[in-house]
């Protein structure tokens, strides 16, 4: 027991530049907020930054870093430094050794976070004002405290089983998380296999929501790989080296080496391919016609201006789209007065529930397969297409300013999609939609420049369909022109980066003389007109209002209440999302029923296996065409029961 | 066998484990990336599967493979045996230089391979696209090999000095105007990878290859130096203060980075167009969008012009903030919207539909001037203690027509200097226009009670406009409050103050307009599913209307940004008997702000502001 106190103790004193290092990265802020900021203007949740709603991974990964560092040092130094003999040689048990190590290294991390709940708490206890001041709550402290605390645990462990591989350990673990992330993006309920959701903040009023499932899902992992790099630095692993290499010395055992090693990988295709199994789709979709089914043969048909993959199966489908690409590519480069640029791919191969088409750089692919309105997939065909030219253009500044521009990007694409393939239908509806969400929800143009905040409280379409109203509004106020010019402007050498929403389409448009005050403010008009030609139409869309209402089975009921009788022909959605973060392909959509004895209410079941989480967002839209704009409510927060 | 051969087999040998290993890893990898792509929904082309590879998993590799084949040597001090043997130093570092290249660019074209195979069952390959992608890959492969390889010889310094060159990286890419995706190498790799099909990316590539003679000269002078003494004196185990140094200059180096912020001297903002009445001597620009409303500019130019020319004078100051007004014809008369301009921006902006009969421009005036006092005291005046102050400061310059607002307010309660202290709950509570109606006549109170000079003398000492380090400031106001101000600038405590005030709005109450009482009620429906039943009771002023104001409230409080408010309108007249009802908005247990206004012709007022938690 004493041998053990002494070495727990030798094993802290050689930590303790770590334990600076931790220090300072946690808590330096208290070196310099103090010179750079008003104390009292801030209150705790504003210093303890990962205590908001929402926050906490970033935080998360600064962690990681950090104990990853430091489980590298416990036990591979001691072997590159050889010193691993010394203590070896002490009369105290190898586990006694292993253990020393763990908790001094988790004493270091527990004094480091426990550093940062004091010294949040002091520099969040400066402000007296009426709301800022008198926040700091030591359960919701000590509540974060733990997690973090658990966070790194789990970390820990497993930085000390890739430390047996040295750098190489990291491989797998980067694999596992790339895997994830695909993994999230096709099924987002999966997104708490990244560890850091696990310090992702929610809360429920003010109670501090845990997702117990995934935390002992990571802590049982975790414990199995503390066990496993226990094995593994203790001894069994020389062992097994040395059964490893006496394996690799017989002509049996390198053949069972190989076989085992091709096993593990036939198991992780397979578990990739299970997992691309479980996609639930998209609920809202109607059951796809096996006839669609593209054919794996493709057609390769080019044209000036396109080299165009057609499935074999839909030849005929896409003969008219082939023979007018060449003048869609001329009307939208004479919409952004642009030169043509190299021949674009055109693949019309695609197929997805979750989008009509995509395009980047010289690419663009077209979901002709399941598009039956011809008008409409030249209308998409041209959408893409002046993505392509975006792209150039602005020399991919407009993706770079993603956040200030996704708004014009996909508003600017869809009006001159509207130019080049004019339906008056489609967008009449889309001007409905984005007139009644402009109206009901108070949206003002501010909203627009910065996407991340528009998607975070509105539905995430908007910006295709205000995005339009607003490069309207661009070409009346500064000129036909004007889109291009926009490009062009974003594209020049000078062109400043990190500008934010306003200030960066002040100088875009400042570049052709164009002003921003302008331009907003005939956008502002433009919605006050569009509301009031299409006001009759206007009213008729009911308010949707709702919530969880219960659970059966294994699915969440929920309950949308209109105030207004709806049309029979309207479909309902429910739009479901892990929070304001989440990306567009990791929003659920799940069909609403109408109740015949009851026009004004519908409901919803979402199955549980595709909530991203027990706290989550949901949204309810109303779909007035089968495949027009959604009119939808803003995102508001429920609870699983 | 050749010397380089027999040093090359010492290495398959030594290392063959681990690159089988390494080979199987890639395998695995180009698998779970096939499959990932294939699935993942917005894949544009199964090239995408090179780019992850290249992108993520290659500099891994090269890491790891550079520190197995390098670090390791020169840790172990195997490097000696090699050093013994009857072999050229510059051959040694030859060979393991371009055993790495060759298995990085290997494990790179195996990858090229793997997704060109793939993506030819529906993509239209050719060979020029997949030439440049190859070059690309290489180049990018060697420049990273090399980057690798020469950082392994740096010994115990390479673990600082990639932290440094990450720190510097992330900070050029977050802080300046170059952007990381253009600079060569890494513009290889950059969104256009596998993409760029048509155009031959020379100057990137020769860049790259210059960047990768560079490094390798300097790998070659530390591997050699000193008959390679330079190497193995780097390769020495790195000591306990050396360690506590690099991690305090590294920590201090990243919050140094996160603190300074050179794009701080972006241009300040300014109206692009033609059609803008500017007032120079107070900075004053008003944009107007067609000339039949240049006149209205006009007036409201010069009324803000004087203003601010008697708030320059009130407050001492040396400059006024640049004000930016646009007309927005959208807007109701009484509503005014504030942009947020860029951090450091020096100026403000305010749109407003100044060119309606209806429109205020003493009351739009005196919002301009608080804004202007927050800007001129680098945001001082925004904290909650001196915000009564500042919006007396811009009301006794402005004197909109307070006394019915303020009569609000006393007939609704007691007057307490703690509501002027504690000026945001009131302005919750009542309005922005009641909040700012009782400071100004506080204003005027302690003008009567000590003079217009000691007045003066009370504002400049709240509103300084020379900013401190924040925590002086944050000690200043806590050592002397602004009652200890008051006392002492004014010669009047806040008790006489209050009382003084408190006389003043009893007074005022017979002018107090006659308001409908409100009520928001919470009625439970099934599951967690809420309704918000609201509305009003007693006589409404005809034809006024009434608005539910609602915001969700999160876990903390705070001030509620504007635009997270949202309003639902009725006539009065029609929530004066049913309740209207907001349903399903919020569940149980979130936390909500819920406010009922009545729009008067002095602009809206607060009937009733509560912040709940929905049972």
């Amino acid at each position: 027991m004493r041998a053990g106190l002494a070495l727990y103790r030798k094993e802290l004193r050689t930590l303790w530049p770590s334990g600076l290092v931790w220090t300072l990265m946690l808590s330096g802020d208290l070196l310099y907020r103090p010179f750079t900021e008003r104390l009292d203007e801030a209150g705790w949740p504003q210093i303890a930054s990962y205590i908001q709603p929402g926050e906490g991974s970033v935080g998360g990964w600064i962690m990681l870093l950090l104990t990853g560092a430091l489980a590298y040092s416990a036990f591979p130094r001691e072997y590159d430094e050889r010193t691993i003999h010394y203590l070896y040689a002490l009369p105290i048990r190898r586990g006694s050794i292993f253990a020393a190590k763990v908790l001094a290294a988790m004493t270091l991390i527990t004094c480091a976070l426990a550093l940062l709940v004091v010294t949040d708490g002091v520099q969040g206890a400066w402000s007296d004002s009426s709301f800022l001041g008198g926040q700091w709550r030591l359960e919701l402290a000590l509540a974060h405290f733990a997690l973090q605390l658990g966070f790194c645990a789990i970390v820990y462990c497993h930085a000390l089983l890739a430390s047996v591989l040295r750098l190489f350990g990291v491989l797998p673990y980067a694999l596992i998380l790339v895997v994830a992330g695909i993994v999230e993006d096709v099924y987002a309920p999966a997104a708490w296999i990244d560890p850091t959701e696990l310090l992702v903040a929610r809360y429920e009023g003010q109670a501090l929501v845990v997702a117990w499932g995934p935390w002992l899902a990571h802590a049982a992992v975790a414990l199995v790989a503390l066990a496993a790099s226990a094995a593994l630095w203790l001894g069994p692993a020389e062992r097994i080296g040395k059964g490893f290499d006496r394996a690799r010395a017989s002509l049996l055992g390198r053949l069972g080496l190989g076989c085992l090693g091709a096993a593990v990988l036939a198991s992780l295709v397979v578990l990739l391919a299970v997992v691309a199994g479980l996609d639930p789709g998209d609920p809202t979709d109607e059951e796809p016609d096996p006839t669609d089914a593209p054919s794996i043969a493709t057609v390769e048909r080019v044209t000036d201006r396109y080299t165009l993959q057609i499935p074999e199966s839909h030849l005929a489908q896409a003969a008219s789209l082939v023979a007018d690409a060449d003048a869609i590519h001329r009307r939208v480069q004479e919409e952004l007065g642009a030169d043509p640029g190299p021949r674009l791919v055109a693949d019309l191969t695609e197929v997805s529930g979750e989008h009509l088409g995509i395009a980047s750089w010289t690419h663009i692919r077209v979901g002709l397969v399941h598009e039956r309105d011809p008008v409409q997939l030249r209308r998409t065909f041209a959408h893409e297409t002046a993505h392509a030219f975006q792209h150039r253009l602005s020399d991919r500044r407009q993706s770079e300013e993603a956040r200030a521009t996704r708004f014009f990007a996909e508003g600017s694409a869809e009006h001159i999609a509207y130019r080049v393939v004019p339906g008056d239908a489609a967008h009449r509806q889309a001007r409905l939609v984005a007139a009644a969400m402009w109206e009901r929800h108070g949206l003002g143009t501010d909203d627009l420049f910065d996407g991340e905040r528009l998607t975070a409280r509105y539905e995430t379409t908007l910006v295709y369909t205000l995005g339009e109203r607003w490069s309207a509004a661009l070409s009346a106020t500064c000129g036909d022109g004007a889109i291009g010019d926009a490009l062009r402007a974003m594209g020049r050498a000078e062109t400043s980066r990190h500008l934010e929403g306003r200030a960066f389409w002040r100088e875009t448009l400042g570049a052709f003389g164009c002003d921003v005050e302008a331009v907003d403010a005939a956008f502002a008009e433009l919605m006050t007109q569009d509301a009031e030609e299409l006001r009759a139409d206007l009213d008729r869309l009911p308010r949707i209002g709702g919530g969880v209402t219960g659970a059966q089975g294994g699915a969440v009921e929920l309950v949308a209440l209109l105030d207004r009788d709806p049309d029979p022909s309207w479909r309902f959605l429910a739009r479901v999302r892990a929070d304001p973060g989440a990306s567009d392909t990791e929003v659920v959509n799940v069909r609403g029923r109408r109740d015949p004895s009851a026009p004004r209410r519908v409901t919803f079941r979402v199955p549980r296996a595709l909530l991203p989480a027990s706290r989550f967002q949901l949204a309810f839209a109303l779909l007035t065409e089968p495949r027009g704009w959604p009119y939808a409510e803003p995102w508001q927060w429920a609870s699983a029961p | 066998m050749s010397r380089l051969g027999g040093l090359l087999l010492k290495e398959l040998l030594q290392h063959g484990w681990v690159l089988a290993l390494l080979g199987l890893f890639v395998g695995v990898t180009q698998g779970l990336l096939v499959l990932g792509s294939a699935i993942a929904p917005r894949t544009i082309t199964m090239l995408e599967v090179h780019e992850s590879f290249v992108r993520l998993f290659l500099p891994l590799l090269g890491l790891a493979l550079g520190r197995r084949l390098v670090v390791r040597e020169y840790y172990a001090h195997t490097q000696r045996f090699l050093a013994a043997l009857p072999v050229y130093r510059w051959e040694v570092f030859v060979q393991k230089l371009g055993l790495g290249a060759a298995l990085l660019g290997l494990a790179a074209f195996a990858s090229l391979a793997v997704a060109a195979l793939v993506a030819s069952f529906k993509e239209p390959l050719d060979a020029q696209w997949l030439i440049i992608v190859l070059w690309r890959t290489e180049v990018f492969v060697l420049a990273l090999w090399a980057f690798f390889f020469t950082m392994g010889l740096l010994g115990r310094w390479r673990v600082p000095v990639y932290l440094a060159i990450a720190m510097v990286l992330l900070y050029v890419n977050r802080a300046t105007e170059v952007s990381l995706s253009r600079v060569p190498p890494l513009s290889l790799v950059n969104e256009t990878f596998v993409l760029e099909r048509a155009r031959f990316p020379a100057g990137d590539l020769a860049w790259s290859l210059l960047f990768v003679v560079v490094t390798v000269g300097l790998g070659a002078f530390l591997a050699l130096a000193r008959d390679g003494g330079l190497a193995d004196s780097l390769a020495q185990t790195m000591s306990r203060v050396e360690k506590v140094a690099v991690g305090v200059v590294l920590s201090l180096a990243l919050i140094g980075t996160s603190v300074a912020d050179p794009l701080a001297d972006e241009p300040p903002f300014a109206f692009e167009a033609r059609r803008v009445e500017r007032r120079a001597e107070v900075g004053l620009a008003v944009l107007y969008l067609e000339d039949t409303q240049a006149a209205s500019a006009a007036a409201l130019a010069d009324h803000l012009a004087l203003d601010l020319t008697a708030l320059r004078d009130e407050l001492a100051l040396h400059e006024l903030p640049p004000v930016h007004v646009a007309l927005r014809p959208d807007l109701d008369p009484h509503d005014y919207e504030e942009v947020a301009l860029e951090e450091g921006d020096p100026g403000v902006l305010v749109r407003a539909r100044y060119h309606d009969e209806a429109f205020d421009r003493s009351r739009f005036s005196q919002r301009v001037l608080e804004l202007a006092i927050v800007k001129a005291t680098d945001g001082r005046a925004a904290h909650e203690p001196l915000a009564w102050v500042r919006s007396a400061v811009a009301g006794r310059i402005a004197r909109p027509g307070t006394e019915r607002l303020a009569a609000v307010y006393a007939a609704a309660r007691r007057p307490r200097y703690e509501d002027l202290a504690r000026l945001w709950r009131t302005e919750e509570r009542f309005g922005e226009g009641v909040a700012a109606a009782l400071a100004a006549v506080a204003a005027d109170v302690a003008v009567e009670e000590a003079s217009e000079a000691r007045w003066r003398a009370f504002a400049r000492s709240c509103l300084s406009p020379e900013p401190w380090p924040g925590v002086l400031e944050a000690v200043a106001l806590r050592r002397d409050p602004v009652e200890a101000r008051l006392a002492r600038e004014l010669g009047v405590d806040h008790a006489a103050l209050e009382a003084a005030w408190a006389a003043r709005l009893r007074a005022l109450r017979p002018r107090a307009p006659r308001l409908p009482a409100a009520y928001a009620r919470i009625e439970e429906e099934e599951g967690a599913l809420r309704t918000v039943a609201w509305g009003v009771t007693g006589a409404t002023p005809e034809g006024a209307g009434c608005a539910l104001v609602h915001a969700p409230l999160g876990p903390f409080d705070g001030v509620v940004d504007p635009s997270d408010e949202v309003r639902d309108e009725r006539p009065c007249a029609a929530v004066a008997g049913e309740p209207a009802r907001l349903i399903g908005r919020y569940g149980a247990r979130d936390r909500v702000l819920l406010a009922i206004e009545i729009e008067l012709d002095d602009g809206p007022v607060r009937l009733l502001a509560e912040r709940r938690e929905l049972p």
